[in-house]
């Protein structure tokens, strides 16, 4: 097949990452390279893309041509030595400089800092530093001083700052424990979760399982080094996550949360993206309860309390303690005359959320004075009077119960 | 295009090299001399002069012969060293329009940039006659302990000078170049201690594979041959005002020549164990003319500035320590600056590192050569050396309470991108101003103003809700350019630092209505 067929087979993934601020990216570029995952080809990718099929891989072309974006199955060497950008500018640099850069790019988020310098994790310090010594000499911004080479510039930049830190890092006793703890840690562990499929288990991705022990075949998987499918999974975690920050910068709340929680399938004990989890899913379950009351609103307004009724129980399902929503519930079990003790239920969550609220308060009282529970009733009201000694209600009522139960006593 | 020649910018002198096929040589001016002062002047009937010509007018012309103009360049007009030199100085120093400052010279203001522009064109047109070409680019040094400002305001004086300035480099790095590039064996230690005219620089490098990579960098910018200068001044006056009751600091005729005096005796006795200062019509009253003639042993020398020494080891000894390194640690230590010509100077740090300084290098000529050297490399396809160079200052952001926090430590290497997260101070606080800060003193208005931007947009929420990343980010050129992010909606607001005298570069967009503190406040 030609090469416009391979390309149009091929799988596009984005080299390192969307948010290196020196990509000037236009609209149409940045929604198809939010499309690719690794996982769908050119041809789908444009049969989705919703825009002119010509246009939209001009794009594509032009996004592979600038190295944004390595297409595999293209050139099967390509991915190991850094994808295309064979054509793209950068006239000081010879095609070999090129894909060298490339891959050292592709690098930096996915492997451990000893992979990065090229070291066993064992490695002595003076190994550390030779190793720094000799990356500094190929990846050092000042090797490329004078010459011509465009988008490689800030590529380079990242490549060796990121070697800095890498070698600060390592080369420290202290912190070079503390990456060994944790983040060398993570990696074994990602290790024995990859591994486990590979033992028969037919678990599709494995669910994350707060803590089981870093220890059943991570010796082992360590000594083969780390596999490719790690690396793809972190590498996935990290492109939902991406994805989702993205969402969070367009407000979608609900869109963001799900890729959150995609990332976090992948990468379960990463502790940025669980934050990020939790807090989106936060804003997608507040602004989820205010419409539910909302539309319990409308429907008290046509007087559907069946409806209204559904809306606040849907509401409490998703905060148990909203304490609005159970006193709603109390008020329009009163109205339809339904089950007081139902009523008498929700109100008193109410007023545990909010033990000063009056109205809450109030309408305990009368669910109580409804029921006949006279006794509990006063005692209601007596306490809203000393939360408020000018409530007229609650004076009235008060009255109007002492009047009865005279009567009744007679 | 042509070479590219390092320059040795000095407080007190100049000096130019080149690369040429493949060794750097120092390229002497038209007089012969391989150094050239930094000293400019305007004569009484109005010529302009540089260098020799204009260091040998100065007694007779003090107001209008401008030296020493590195101690100015960069510097606040209200900054301790500016307040010294307009003390001390012969000329007179004004404010400028930016919290700089401005000299005088025969009725005309100068920035200190313009006059240091003077200096490196005549170096220039020396190297243009050497090399019979034009020179548009040079690499220039600056002591290792220079903030942006300072280092900023040297590019403009590159500028200036009609040269393209594509690296500033610390000058003890610079020496060590010229130290290493032809040393054979590999993995050295070495420290150099670089004591000029104005400042001091202790460095700490390591050398391997040609890979030059600084370790550590310190030094005292208010410490150098002019102090040594100052105190056998004041020693002199002293003796005057003993016997004759005049009071010499107040003449400034008279200051003049006790100051040439004085450098001219320390530079003696470098090399003689006593000298004379001799200085007959110093001054006069009622009875008559009035001498200075004055026995001047070594020994009063150093009894007289041996504080000043003892004030580097110190230095040196906390630079040793911040690396975790013991003396023994150090393969070599080169000396580097005229001021370590003194014996005293060489004995003690002798005597610190337990071994003698190495003698390889002229402490004159070596920064200008390791300048070269550098701007060489640069423009080389497959250089031979690479330098690490470091941050020598740290740099951080003011927060709530006037405190600053660094984010990038000192004696970092560059290039560099650093982070950290912060958070809001207030309640409903919906912008952040960042206040870009260079230092090391912990009270945020002791360290020196980089530039400010303000972060707008932010969503209303508790004090300490929010996440605002700032980073930090320095290239190998040294150009600063920091960014504030909001962690929640991805807006961001950045700046490039390139002040010269602490002046913001970019305008700000817009004041918010909350008229509040807009501080930041660590977030762990």
């Amino acid at each position: 097949m030609d090469r416009k067929e391979a390309i149009l087979k091929g799988k596009p993934r984005i080299l390192g990452t969307l948010h290196e601020t020196h990509l000037k990216l236009d609209p149409k570029e940045g929604f198809l390279l939010s499309r690719m995952d690794g996982h769908m080809s050119v041809e789908e990718i444009l049969s989705l893309a919703g825009m002119d099929r010509e246009e939209a891989l001009t794009i594509v072309m032009r996004l592979w041509e600038r190295g944004v974006i390595v297409i595999e199955g293209v050139d099967e060497e390509s991915i190991r030595k850094g994808g295309a950008a064979r054509e793209s500018g950068a006239k000081g640099l010879s095609r070999e400089e090129k894909q060298k850069i490339l891959a050292a790019y592709d690098k930096l988020e996915r492997v451990s800092y000893y992979e990065l310098l090229g070291v066993a994790p064992q490695a002595s310090r003076k190994e550390i530093k030779n190793a720094y010594f000799a990356l500094s000499r190929e990846f050092h911004p000042d090797r490329f001083f004078r010459r011509d080479i465009g988008d490689f510039r800030w590529r380079l930049d990242s490549i060796f700052k990121k070697l800095t830190l890498a070698y600060d890092v390592l080369s420290t006793t202290k912190s070079r424990e503390e990456y060994d703890q944790t983040v060398m840690e993570d990696i074994k562990a990602a290790q024995v979760r990859a591994a486990e499929p590979e033992q028969g288990k037919e678990k599709e991705p494995s669910k994350p399982d707060a803590g089981s022990p870093p220890v059943k075949g991570a010796a082992e998987a360590h000594k083969r080094g780390i596999p490719k499918e790690i690396l793809e999974r972190v590498e996935k975690a990290k492109h939902f996550f991406e994805l989702g920050i993205k969402d969070l910068f367009e407000k979608k709340y609900a869109s963001a949360s799900g890729n959150f929680k995609l990332a976090l399938t992948y990468d379960p004990y990463n502790e940025k993206y669980k934050k990020h989890y939790e807090e989106a899913h936060a804003v997608v379950v507040k602004n989820e309860i205010e419409r539910l009351l909302h539309l319990a609103g409308s429907a008290e307004n046509i007087l559907h309390y069946e409806e209204v009724k559904d809306f606040l129980t849907k509401a409490l399902d998703l905060s148990p303690d909203h304490g609005q929503a159970h006193h709603r519930m109390a008020r329009v079990i009163l109205t339809m005359g339904g089950d007081l003790k139902e009523a008498k239920d929700h109100s008193l969550k109410a007023l545990e959320a909010s033990p000063k609220d009056i109205e809450y308060r109030m309408t305990l009282a009368q669910i109580y004075k409804v029921a006949a529970l006279y006794k509990n009733a006063l005692r209601e009201y007596d306490m809203t009077l000393k939360l408020d000694p000018k409530n007229d209600e609650a004076k009235a009522q008060i009255k109007e119960i002492q009047r009865m139960t005279r009567l009744r006593f007679k | 295009m042509g070479k590219v020649i390092g320059i040795d910018l000095g407080t007190t002198y100049s000096c130019v090299s080149v690369v040429e096929d493949g060794r750097p040589i120092v390229i002497p001016n038209k007089g012969g001399y391989r150094t050239t002062p930094s000293v400019f002047a305007v004569t009484d009937d109005g010529r302009k002069l540089v260098g020799h010509l204009a260091k040998r007018q100065a007694i007779t012309n003090p107001q209008n012969t401008i030296y020493a103009v590195k101690r100015l360049i960069g510097r606040r007009h209200d900054s301790p060293e500016v307040k010294r030199a307009k003390e001390t100085c012969s000329y007179e120093i004004v404010n400028g329009p930016h919290d700089d400052v401005r000299i005088v010279c025969a009725g005309k203001t100068y920035s200190p940039q313009e006059l240091s522009a003077f200096v490196l064109m005549e170096v220039k047109r020396a190297a243009e006659e050497y090399l019979e070409e034009k020179v548009s680019e040079a690499v220039i040094t600056v002591p290792a302990y220079f903030n942006d400002n300072q280092r900023q305001a040297t590019k403009d004086a590159g500028k200036i000078a009609d040269l393209e300035v594509p690296r500033i480099i610390n000058e003890p790095t610079a020496s060590a170049l010229a130290y290493g590039i032809n040393r054979k064996k590999k993995d050295e230690k070495i420290a150099v201690y670089d004591l000029g005219g104005g400042t001091f620089d202790i460095s700490i490098l390591e050398l391997g594979a040609g890979v030059f990579e600084v370790l550590a960098t310190s030094g005292d910018t208010y410490l150098g041959g002019e102090d040594f200068d100052a105190r056998i001044i004041d020693y002199l006056v002293q003796e005057f005002y003993r016997e004759h009751r005049v009071d010499l600091k107040t003449d400034r005729l008279a200051l003049q020549r006790l100051k040439e005096a004085s450098e001219k005796a320390k530079c003696d006795l470098s090399s003689l164990k006593e000298t004379t200062i001799n200085l007959p019509f110093i001054s006069s009253d009622s009875h008559g003319p009035k001498h200075l003639v004055l026995p001047f042993p070594r020994k009063k020398l150093e009894m007289l500035t041996s504080d000043l020494v003892d004030r580097t080891i110190e230095v040196v000894k906390q630079t040793l320590e911040e690396c975790e390194l013991a003396t023994a640690d150090i393969d070599d230590v080169i000396l580097v600056g005229g001021q370590t010509r003194m014996p005293l100077v060489a004995e003690a740090v002798g005597n610190f590192f337990g071994k003698p300084p190495s003698k390889g290098i002229n402490p004159d000529e070596a920064v200008a050569i390791g300048a070269a050297i550098q701007g060489a490399s640069l423009f080389q396809d497959k250089a031979e050396m690479l330098l690490l160079d470091v941050t020598p200052l740290s740099l951080g952001i003011a927060i709530y309470g006037g405190a600053y926090t660094p984010i990038i430590e000192r004696n970092t290497t560059i290039p560099v991108r650093k982070g950290h997260i912060f958070t809001t101070a207030t309640d409903n606080q919906t912008a952040i101003k960042i206040r870009v800060l260079q230092g090391e003193n912990q009270k945020a208005e002791e360290n020196t103003l980089l530039g400010e931007f303000i972060l707008h947009g932010l969503r209303k929420a508790k004090a300490g809700v929010p996440e605002i990343e700032v980073s930090f980010d320095i290239n190998a050129d040294g150009i600063i350019s920091v960014s504030a992010k909001d962690m929640e909606t991805g807006k961001e607001q950045a700046i490039t630092v390139t002040a010269s005298s602490g002046l913001t570069e970019e305008e700000i967009r817009k004041m918010t209505e909350e008229a509040k503190i807009m501080e930041v406040v660590l977030k762990e």
